[in-house]
This record gives C-alpha cells, structure tokens and sequence, in this order.
C-alpha cells in the first residue's frame, strides 16, 4: 500500500521533476562511490584542483543545478566518468 | 509521551519499506501531515514534490536508504533530503538550502526501512535555529526514541523475509 496522500502527489508531480530527482541522485551517488573507492576527501579533491577546501565546499554546495561545465570539471579530476549517455543510440538516428 | 501507531506508509517501492507515526487520537500520520501542508503552500509545492520523488523514487526504488543519500543524524533522526553537508572522507552536495527537511529514522542503520515522521522549513543551520522545525525535530527525536526502545526491549521485530516491523504480541497494529 502507498499513502493516499503521497499517491495524490506522485500523480500532480511533473515527470519532468521525477526525472530531475532520479538523475541528481544517480550523480551524487557516482561520485560518492569514486570518492570512496579512491579515498578522495575534500582537500584531497581541493588539492587536485589547486584551491582551497573551503572553496571547493561552497563552489560545490552552490551548484543546486549542477552545470554541465561543473559535471566535466568534476569528471576531469576524479578521473572516472560520472555521466554515460547512448553514443551509440544517437548515432543510429543520425 | 502519549501513545502513537506505528504504521506502514508505503510498502510498494523495490528497495525500502516506509513507516511512519500517527498520534492515537489522530485521523493523519505525521508524514501525510508534513506532506499535505508543504504540497498546499504554491511557493513550497516544487520542493515537496522534489522531496517525495527523492524518497518513493531515489530511496524507495533506486537506491534504499544508504549512507550516501542520508545526513548525519541530528541526535535520534536524520533529516531528509541530504544537503551539501561535507563529511571526513566524503564531499556530499545534493540539494543544498533546500528549504524543507523531513526528519527520518532509519531502523537499525538499514537500507531496507525506514520511519518517516513530520517536518518543516529549515531557515538555518541547525534544528535549534530554525524556528519553524525545531518543534517537529524535538518530537521526531521522542518518536524515535520509542521505537529504538522498543526494538530493544523485543515489544517490536524486524522480520527479515517481510521488510516489515512486526509487534511480538502478534498483533496487527502497532501502539506504542
């Protein structure tokens, strides 16, 4: 069973948000898991990117919606890819 | 503390079942209270909604209730989404001043069930702080604290197979 309520809002909610949701979640979930299995911590991350711990804190708590250009950063220094798209799908409609 | 049911608020997710608390002499759950008054104010309506896919969506179906998509706990509960909070060995930065908060327990450091009780609007960097939840935290924090009790005390159990709390009186309902 689901909450009458909480039914109610899943169906008003937009597809769009729920998307949204889901994709911001799978990142932030990717780049735990490459900070783990890499023993990164925020100085090391800091480090890497030659600036100080408390601006990489407040660059990245002030991307709610996390750009393109900071989700390419951020691959680029953690060295593992955060985002896969279908290459190969889009190929095939070109 | 007066007596509250402890009862399942959606079961139907692939990876965690929720609970949640309703006052005895109550018609709503805590959940569905939070929920229904953050749904029905326009400017909040986005991030309630934001809130309630992270929770039936990213934790109910995708993921569980694993660390990465959980604050730290605030004394007995954690509040719900997880925010841009930097921890020893991780950097964690979803849904930073993300307005509301839903207190959350997760039972025994499970993935697979979780009780979700009543929130707010957080206005500052602590629960004391924020005016609007510190009610709502202080109670969540009691709630959670019966609950933890009686697991230990065996009134309740987790049944493995089922992801469910079961009374060990055998009966249906929960009261605590």
């Amino acid at each position: 069973m689901r909450s009458k309520v909480a039914q109610r809002i899943q169906n008003e909610t937009p597809e769009e948000v729920r998307i949204f949701v889901r994709q911001y979640t799978d990142i932030v979930v990717r780049i735990n898991e490459i900070l783990q299995e890499k023993g990164y911590t925020q100085k090391d991350l800091a480090t890497k990117m030659n600036k100080k711990p408390s601006e990489i804190n407040k660059w990245l708590k002030g991307n709610h919606n996390l750009t393109l250009k900071t989700l390419a950063k951020l691959e680029a220094e953690l060295g593992e890819p955060l985002i896969y798209t279908s290459r190969e799908h889009v190929h095939a409609h070109v | 503390m007066n007596i509250f049911a402890l009862e399942v608020w959606d079961d139907e997710g692939q990876k965690c079942t929720f609970y949640t608390v309703r006052w005895d002499d109550s018609d709503e759950n805590e959940t569905d209270r939070f929920f229904d008054k953050y749904d029905a104010i326009p400017e909040l309506k986005t991030a309630t909604q934001q809130l309630l896919s992270f929770v039936l969506d990213s934790v109910g179906d995708d993921y569980g209730a694993i660390d990465a998509l959980f604050n730290r706990a605030e004394n007995e509960v954690t509040g719900l989404p997880n925010t841009g909070r930097v921890t020893v060995k991780q950097i964690l930065f979803a849904y930073p001043n993300f307005p509301l908060r839903l207190y959350a327990l997760r039972i025994n450091n499970r993935s697979d069930i979780v009780v979700l009780f009543n929130g707010g609007i957080k206005s500052a960097w602590t629960n004391q702080e924020s005016k609007d939840i510190h009610l709502k935290w202080v109670e969540a924090c009691q709630f959670a604290k019966r609950i933890e009790d009686a697991l230990k005390d065996g009134e309740i159990t987790i049944d493995e197979n089922k992801r469910k709390i079961v009374s060990t009186s055998g009966d249906d309902e929960i009261f605590l």
